[in-house]
């Protein structure tokens, strides 16, 4: 009995060697433009802005970097190896344009490595060309580990969630890697379908009526379920609508009418007041952990003949940071400017 | 109409952009008389040589006779005989439906589902353009402020609409509105609600005076805002 006893006493490892696990298993994320804060696994990030803020490209780009390998025949990318999971509730979600995004990246990766080396014209032309079955490999290899599902309402997204453990598994096994991260472009999207929907009841008392606010706290549990047996980091766009003192007439860009006054000259102090109207129930909320908000300014970065492209500004609103981030969309991606 | 222009915004160029895309919902806005009806009697004329055309008009603007017009500068001199077959064969791929309310809409846009729905798979003569002239005119009526039920009908017509693009193949094209701002710039009718549902968004004007149009890009997945071309018509 004694030995017995004793034996629960043991201990299964120090406290250091569980940091050197967890650490290893569940690294921080420094994602570009969103390298101020580390992300884990766990967390829950809203990026929150107006309609074409570049929301949608800052999870395209979180995407690649998670299904990018971290070095492939001898050619390092920087990524993390796994998965990805995109939910589209906005269904714009443009293919051709990730396409280009990811191959992109895998060309300015191999690029960058073979001038490393400092090889000759003839060579490199030689060596690229060698890589092209390469790429188009590694390419392959990078869509297969990118999930991607469309709900039209919110019915369907709440199917989504409920039988997405499943699936997530089936993942694991055939292609041996984690999902490690869950995109959900723009969680507001059928707020105005539901709230418009709670005023029908239904014919059963035994069921729950169809509110924003249940549907709301049926997403965040099934979100929450899902979490304890996949880890993943959580991020989610939310469109707002933003008050005067911060909306840019786009008309105005194309009438090149220079702006009077210059709304982002404000100085930025610890008010917690948010500068939107807040329209999700208090269930998802509360249920978030980092928020952001992004918009786009009247500026632009002339970049080449006809480039035009426009310059966005990041905030961190939770935790507050009192930092503007500037950053641009480029063909390889978000390239931060300050 | 000089359509070189459009080469420069690539994928506006409709017969080109359904080989690649074939499902994009782009919204047009501008205010009155700038061209909107005149894009998409000409964008329904060109799609209509091979494919099929729905045109929901909503206010009476759509005209046989203009189509006819476009048609007839594009095809080659030949026997009066051909030219009436070849038109006929064109106009008998456009419909077009006259629709004055949002639950109108919703019928014709249902019906379309399961019309689609028994098409998919058979060969032939497939539709691949819908054209909505203008949908300001059929929310407007039900968005007031207080009342939610007008958004979610906006929500949900452009939750169908983008439905019916993905699973059918369609190219959605769809006429919006001006209405006045502050400081008395025009802002896109419907609201910021609206701004989160078409793919693409383009903006239309014409210069007081000549026959020269603008058209300008405020939101594409993949190019930059702000790129504009001129047109004449």
């Amino acid at each position: 009995m004694g030995s017995h006893a004793k034996a629960w006493l043991v201990e299964d490892e120090s406290a250091r060697e569980m940091l050197d696990r967890v650490l290893t298993e569940r690294p921080f994320l420094l994602l570009p433009p969103l390298h101020r804060v580390p992300l884990r696994v766990g967390n829950v990030v809203e990026l929150a802005g107006p309609s074409s803020s570049s929301k949608t490209h800052i999870l395209i780009q979180a995407a690649i970097t998670c299904i990018l390998p971290k070095l492939w025949k001898g050619v390092s990318y920087g990524g993390l190896g796994h998965s990805a999971m995109f939910i589209d509730l906005d269904c714009r979600f443009d293919v051709l344009r990730f396409s280009e995004l990811l191959n992109q990246r895998i060309m300015e990766a191999a690029n960058g490595s073979s001038s490393k080396v400092g090889c000759h014209q003839k060579d490199s032309e030689a060596q690229f060309a060698r890589m092209k079955p390469y790429n188009e490999e590694l390419f392959a290899l990078c869509m297969k580990r990118f999930l991607y599902i469309r709900c039209y309402d919110s019915s369907e997204f709440l199917a989504t969630l409920k039988t997405l453990h499943y699936r997530l598994q089936k993942e694991r096994e055939v292609h041996g890697v984690n999902v490690h991260l869950l995109l959900i472009d723009s969680i507001g999207a059928f707020h105005w379908v539901d709230r418009g929907s709670s005023s029908f009841p239904l014919e059963y008392d035994n069921r729950k009526s169809w509110h924003l606010q249940n549907v709301s706290e049926a997403v965040v549990q099934e979100i929450r379920r899902l979490l304890l047996v996949h880890p993943m980091l959580v991020m989610a766009t939310k469109a707002v609508v933003l008050g005067n003192k911060y909306s840019t007439n786009e008309l105005t860009n194309y009438r090149k009418w220079s702006a009077v006054d210059n709304p982002y000259s404000r100085n930025i102090t610890s008010d917690q007041q948010l500068p939107y109207r807040e329209y999700m129930p208090a269930a998802w909320q509360s249920f978030v952990t980092h928020r952001i908000l992004v918009r786009a300014t009247d500026d632009d970065l002339v970049n080449g003949e006809h480039q035009n492209n426009s310059i966005y500004l990041l905030e961190w609103l939770l935790p507050p940071l009192n930092s503007l981030d500037k950053f641009t969309v480029r063909d390889t991606g978000v390239f931060i400017l300050s | 109409m000089e359509w070189n222009c459009w080469k420069m915004l690539k994928g506006i160029n409709m017969s080109f952009l359904l080989e690649f895309k074939g499902l994009i919902c782009c919204s047009e806005m501008g205010p009155s008389s700038s061209g909107k009806t005149q894009v998409c009697l000409r964008t329904a004329s060109n799609v209509a040589r091979n494919h099929m055309v729905l045109y929901l008009d909503t206010g009476n603007s759509f005209s046989p006779q203009r189509i006819a017009y476009f048609l007839g500068k594009t095809i080659s001199p030949s026997s009066a005989q051909a030219k009436n077959q070849f038109l006929q064969k064109v106009m008998s791929n456009i419909s077009c439906h006259s629709v004055f309310d949002i639950f109108a809409m919703f019928d014709v846009l249902h019906q379309l589902e399961s019309y689609l729905r028994c098409q998919d798979g058979r060969g032939g003569c497939q539709m691949r353009l819908l054209i909505v002239d203008s949908i300001s005119s059929l929310i407007s009526p039900v968005l007031g402020s207080s009342s939610t039920l007008g958004r979610a009908l906006m929500t949900s017509a452009g939750y169908l609409l983008k439905k019916l693009a993905h699973q059918h193949n369609l190219a959605v094209l769809i006429i919006n509105h001006t209405v006045g701002g502050e400081g008395g710039s025009s802002k896109p009718a419907l609201g910021d609600s609206w701004k989160c549902i078409p793919h693409s968004r383009l903006f239309l004007s014409c210069d007081r005076g000549s026959n020269t149009y603008n058209v300008s890009i405020l939101r594409h997945p993949s190019m930059a805002s702000g790129k504009a071309a001129r047109f004449v018509i």
